[in-house]
């Protein structure tokens, strides 16, 4: 929309005739017109002078080359802040909790349980960013044009970047591992990936428990079946990056229901 | 760009068991149209599939031809759509500005600096320029009410669709909502679900009665009043036959079928009509 298309809509949505974007019958402007311009602009010059600075996120944002269109949709969404609070609070409680421990056979336990739960963090984080019960403004924004899918996406890839970049800062304090430490990092974009998919049908939060659950049950067997270190192994890698490949296509294929349903 | 005219044929929608919605055939055209109906009539469930928040179960739906079933159509008529909900679904934590800027980004308006016009341009129709910094949660019911209203006119939408949006606000405020609503309905269709029938419905175009999910009137305000012709008095008693609301100390004006003895004839008006029609003369 530019700006003449603003006047002109403004002028629509205010009421006022037509005749006020153009010249009076003689070839002249009236001097109503004339003033209602005026209005409009000293209108607009106040706006701009009053225009709140932009937040610290927003401005970081832009820097970063996102669009102008996009920039609210990752600052102002009241399901996000917190989800991104709840996601930080837990990922730094991991990273204590791994670094207060002493002993190496603690240390394989702390390893296991930091592993486990990690991929855990984004995925709470994506179940609160989208949704009826958790987004006060669902109903508006599925009243407006803007593409369902990409608002989701939108949402979920921050909460998931935000998140993965603590995470990966904790992954640092975990004492032993080496490079084990960061073996959470593909489970983790596998369990956001497929959680996402139903997403777009149920409840965010029934899925997202649902793919925790199923997670956690997958590990225990795992660890007890075969041990620790097999279980966060090179296997489960290429299984998390084919599970991941695989939720994105089904969340893809569903990308209309985003838009559609409001019931949920 | 005229305003969408918008067709409903053989609705049916049912919420379980249910039936909350059940519409042969309604037109609206251009102009304001105020759907009055008693509570669980089937008024919200109608303003959502308008809006295209809720999916169609049965029939079809057409907003300037548009069908909201199919997602190129619906894009298409949200992007002339603007909507308050029942329920405001305001976030508490953010301000009013920004809570603008981001309704703004979600109606597709992508320049930062055009988003701030409209929003100033909004605030101002329902009087919250002035607290365009503080937090939604420190506002008042009414406030946030009409920041509801406000967030639906970002953009110049032609289709508004607003459900109660007199709700929680005081008789001065109702009067320029009013009349915002008058003007506003020059040149976009605006439907509306409310109880306020004088406020609101008497300054429509049209008023459709919906009871039971089924509208039982579409018409003018006027005929509307007509309708409770010879059946609303005023006395000091009321009677058992009829719905009666205080007018004053000691006296009652009433639409009913038999006026007790010393009750005075007045004149109908939307509200006698409305109940006339929602509450059927029992002799017919």
């Amino acid at each position: 929309m530019s700006i003449h298309e603003f006047d002109a809509a403004m002028a629509r949505a205010a009421g006022r005739p037509r005749f006020l974007a153009g010249s009076g019958a003689d070839g002249s402007t009236p001097d109503a017109v004339l003033t209602e311009r005026l209005a409009l602009n000293f209108a607009a010059i106040e706006a701009e002078l009053d225009a709140p600075a932009p937040g610290v996120l927003a401005r970081i944002l832009i820097r970063l080359g996102v669009g102008e269109g996009t920039v609210p949709l990752v600052t102002a969404t009241p399901a996000l802040r917190r989800s991104f609070v709840v996601s930080v609070l837990v990922a730094v409680l991991f990273a204590l909790s791994a670094a207060t421990n002493n002993t190496a056979a603690d240390g394989a336990d702390r390893i296991v349980v930091f592993l486990t739960m990690a991929p855990l963090v984004p995925l709470a984080g994506v179940a609160l960013a989208f949704g009826p019960k958790v987004d006060p403004t669902h109903e508006v924004a599925l009243a407006a044009p803007i593409d369902g899918f990409r608002l989701f996406l939108v949402r979920a890839l921050t909460v998931v970047g935000a998140s993965t970049l603590v995470l990966l800062l904790a992954s640092l304090l975990v004492p032993a591992g080496g490079a084990h430490r960061v073996a959470w990092l593909l489970p983790s974009l596998a369990a956001t990936s497929i959680t996402m998919a139903p997403a777009t049908r149920f409840d965010p939060r029934l899925a997202a428990g649902g793919v925790a659950v199923a997670w956690i049950a997958v590990v225990t067997v795992s660890v007890v079946a075969v041990d620790a270190a097999a279980t966060f192994g090179p296997t489960m890698q290429v299984l998390s990056l084919f599970a991941t490949a695989a939720g994105a296509v089904g969340f893809t294929r569903r990308r209309r229901r985003l838009d559609a349903i409001s019931d949920r | 760009m005229t305003a969408p005219t918008i067709a409903l044929h053989d609705i049916r929608h049912r919420y379980g068991t249910a039936d909350a919605l059940a519409v042969d055939r309604l037109v609206l055209d251009t102009g304001s149209t105020a759907v009055l109906g008693p509570n669980g009539s089937g008024k919200s469930t109608l303003l959502r599939l308008l809006a295209t928040v809720a999916e169609g179960q049965s029939g079809t739906i057409r907003v300037a031809g548009l069908d909201p079933a199919e997602p190129l159509d619906r894009t298409a008529i949200r992007r002339r759509l603007g909507y308050v909900a029942q329920r405001d679904g305001l976030p508490p934590r953010m301000r009013v500005e920004a809570f603008c800027d981001y309704v703004g980004a979600l109606k597709e308006i992508d320049s930062a600096r055009l988003r701030r016009r409209w929003t100033r341009w909004a605030l101002q129709q329902v009087g919250l320029l002035d607290v365009a910094d503080e937090r939604i949660g420190s506002l008042s019911g009414g406030m946030q009410r009409r920041l509801s209203i406000a967030q639906a006119l970002l953009g110049g939408p032609d289709l508004l669709v607003l459900d109660e949006p007199l709700a929680g606000l005081d008789a001065e405020q109702r009067a320029e909502i009013g009349n915002l609503f008058v003007s506003l309905s020059e040149t976009a269709t605006v439907i509306c679900a409310t109880h306020h029938a004088e406020e609101l419905a008497g300054l429509c175009h049209r008023v459709v009665v919906l009871d039971g999910g089924q509208p039982l009137f579409v018409g003018t305000p006027t005929t509307l009043a007509e309708r409770a012709a010879g059946r609303v008095w005023e006395a000091d008693t009321q009677a058992p036959d009829a719905v009666c609301r205080a007018v004053g100390p000691g006296r009652f004006r009433c639409v009913g079928d038999t006026p007790p003895a010393g009750a005075a004839a007045v004149t109908p008006t939307v509200a006698d009509g409305y109940l006339a029609t929602v509450r059927p003369s029992t002799a017919s």
